[in-house]
């Protein structure tokens, strides 16, 4: 197992997707054959919205750009995250040896007990969320290629919650009524669980002791370490630049559709429909959400759908046959009709 | 009391993978009609009955309304069409489909 020390990157870290690209490029180099384990800290703030979000209905545009806010689209689905200086994020890169991938437990385990040191009673909640006092401080992933993946998470230990709180809120939020928006008075940081001793230790001497944990050592210095070359990061970067720096890729495209459509559904989350009507059939319609289907196509559903009269019969049909449980998750065609038809769904958008 | 209007000649039909059946302008038709200009569907289309219209079109010889050949729900419609009716004048069915029954 070696430490992977991204120290020598500062210029390229300050795209918050940057850590997403160094893992790649961990995952699929052939030099890297061994555990890894990386660790970073975002330099500015930023929001980072998943693959099928739609940043218009997600975010607060305008608090976003009075304060400087990046956003970014990551490769994969789920919601929207804040996170600034005030993180740390960790990652696993392994290889599959049919035990170890998706066991977030493995892997969530040495940051637990640095926790416990640190005086957090913490504890992996669920599958994959670290809690203490039944507040998520931390959220953790996985991704694979080929037979190498990658675990990590991160940690909130100083991250401006009034900030993210904004970010995440657009204005007339649309949420408030759905009990979507509680999610965020459910997380914390993690600093105020501290024993009085580490009240004021800085998140670098946390990463330390975090290492020390991991490589079970008291010396920094013994620690088998890969410092990222500047060849490295050539690398890195050129993965960032062909993935993730793309205008249209992160904003997406803004649909000027009559309606706006979106609920949330247990199991699933947020699922979201814009769409035209004319004459009463569905002239254009296009799914966004924070649902995580690793393989979803959206587009076989919005196809399917485009052409179908309006009327939850005909809809209904029309979504038996789109792949609803592969494409977007535990959701019945009658569910589907319903967030289309029925008003109480309807929704306002900011303009952007 | 009259028989409905029979279009049937002037249509093709064919069940797709999802149990539809989908029906479209024929050579037959393309023969008759000339260029076809202008396509539209009658308003709050949802089911049709035997002879019900289901869509007009103005060809360069005629002004056509086309019933329908059977009943059912109406699963899609080709929109494709409003906005290009041309597509009637081309033999391929992916292009010249009018309407899906299920």
């Amino acid at each position: 197992m070696r430490y992977v020390d991204l120290s020598t990157g500062t210029q390229y870290m300050g795209n918050p997707t940057m850590f997403e690209s160094v893992s790649r490029y961990l995952m699929t180099n052939d030099q890297f054959t061994d555990t890894l384990f990386e660790w970073s800290r975002p330099l500015k703030a930023s929001v980072v919205i998943g693959a099928n979000q739609n940043v218009y209905s997600e975010l607060n545009l305008d608090y976003i750009k009075q304060n400087h806010i990046q956003i970014t689209r990551r490769a994969g689905g789920g919601g929207a995250v804040y996170v600034d200086s005030g993180n740390l994020t960790y990652a696993f890169v392994d290889t599959d040896d049919g035990t170890n991938y998706m066991n977030f437990k493995k892997y969530a385990t040495p940051i637990i007990n640095v926790l416990k040191k640190l005086g957090v009673n913490a504890a992996l909640t669920g599958r994959n969320d670290l809690t203490v006092d039944g507040k998520k401080f931390s959220g953790m992933a996985a991704f694979k290629i080929g037979n190498r993946f990658y675990c990590g998470g991160t940690l909130m230990i100083d991250v401006n919650l009034d900030a993210a709180d904004k970010a995440l809120n657009p204005p007339k939020s649309k949420l408030a009524s759905k009990g979507v928006k509680s999610v965020h008075s459910r997380v914390t940081n993690i600093r105020p669980y501290f024993s009085a001793k580490y009240q004021d230790i800085s998140i670098n001497d946390i990463t330390e002791i975090i290492l020390k944990e991991i490589f079970k050592t008291d010396t920094i210095k013994e620690i088998p370490t890969h410092v990222m070359t500047e060849i490295d990061w050539q690398k890195v970067n050129d993965i960032t630049g062909h993935d993730y720096q793309d205008e249209t890729w992160t904003m997406g495209k803004r649909y000027h559709d009559d309606n706006f459509h979106s609920n949330h559904y247990e199991g699933v989350g947020n699922v979201e429909i814009s769409f035209s009507v004319n004459d009463g059939i569905v002239s254009h319609a296009k799914l966004f959400g924070d649902f995580n289907k690793a393989n979803g196509n959206l587009k076989e559903i919005e196809d399917k759908i485009a052409g179908v009269p309006f009327e939850k019969d005909n809809l209904e049909e029309a979504f038996s046959h789109t792949h609803l449980a592969d494409n977007i998750g535990n959701l019945t065609p009658a569910q589907m009709a319903d967030l289309m038809v029925n008003p109480v769904y309807q929704q306002k958008q900011q303009e952007g | 009391m009259a028989n409905p209007i029979d279009d049937s000649n002037y249509l093709w039909r064919e069940e797709t993978s999802e149990g539809h059946t989908r029906i479209g302008l024929n050579d037959e038709a393309r023969n008759q009609i000339g260029q076809i200009s202008y396509a539209s569907f009658p308003k709050n289309l949802n089911e049709v009955k035997v002879g019900e219209e289901f869509f007009s079109f103005e060809g360069a010889k005629a002004v056509e309304d086309i019933h329908s050949p059977q009943s059912g729900k109406v699963a899609r419609v080709n929109t494709e069409l409003l906005d290009h009716p041309d597509y009637l004048n081309d033999a391929d069915k992916e292009k010249n489909w009018i309407i899906e029954l299920y």
